[in-house]
């Protein structure tokens, strides 16, 4: 809850606050209350490293395991668990290919500030490696 | 000050139709919404803007929809603000 009321707002049209349903789910089932634990886990990970969460919860919601993502992008077990712990950064080769498996395109943005008008901002798709 | 607070239509069978559905969904589906309504309608102060998009859009004057994404689904949670003069500008109906 943040700030908000938990009391019923009465009878009529309204119905019961949303938070005190989720709170009703949670109590309920077990497999919900280690859905909110893994979350809640991406949520403070997203604080530190938005890539790092962003992975862990895209692979999360497709139902993958680290190993499976590992294979497919053909990188490590290891690897794959550190760049979700936020304790290392991919290049953009193998970034490319990871957030492949997870359905996704790499693109590339970058920003500049201009004095007194909205910042500037390009975004492409991330190069390919030259070919050997 | 006041904040708001997202809360369920209640239809004339007393049914809360968005409540039903999400009960229905696979738990991971069910936190996903529960908590992207915790963190973008409960708790912001009554003035503040709605969420931008592609956290919630306007569909049509009051009428705005969450855009929720999980895996490959995207769910449209709809929800509005206080229709009338004289409604509690606190609570959004989803």
């Amino acid at each position: 809850m943040s700030g908000n009321e938990n009391s019923s707002p009465g009878p009529g049209p309204r119905g019961r606050p949303v938070a005190a349903a989720a709170h009703s789910r949670s109590q309920r089932s077990e497999e919900y209350r280690e859905a909110q634990t893994e979350y809640a886990a991406i949520r403070e990970l997203r604080k530190r490293n938005w890539l790092a969460a962003h992975i862990r919860e895209r692979r999360y919601e497709l139902e993958l395991t680290q190993r499976e993502v590992a294979q497919q992008a053909g990188t490590s077990h290891s690897f794959i668990s550190r760049v979700e712990a936020g304790d290392h950064i991919p290049t953009i080769p193998v970034l490319k290919r990871i957030l492949a498996v997870l359905d996704e395109e790499l693109l590339i943005g970058v920003e500049r500030q201009v004095p007194d008008e909205e910042p500037e901002r390009e975004v492409a798709p991330a190069p390919e490696p030259a070919a050997a | 000050m006041p904040w708001t607070q997202a809360i369920y239509y209640r239809d004339a069978t007393n049914v809360e139709p968005v409540d039903a559905f999400i009960e229905a969904l696979p738990k991971k589906r069910a936190v996903k919404i529960d908590e992207f309504i915790e963190e973008h309608l409960n708790g912001q102060p009554i003035e503040a803007p709605p969420p931008e998009f592609p956290i919630s859009s306007q569909i049509e004057g009051e009428l705005r929809e969450l855009r929720v994404r999980f895996a490959r689904t995207r769910y449209r949670i709809l929800y509005a603000t206080p229709l009338r003069a004289g409604d509690d500008p606190r609570y959004l109906s989803i």
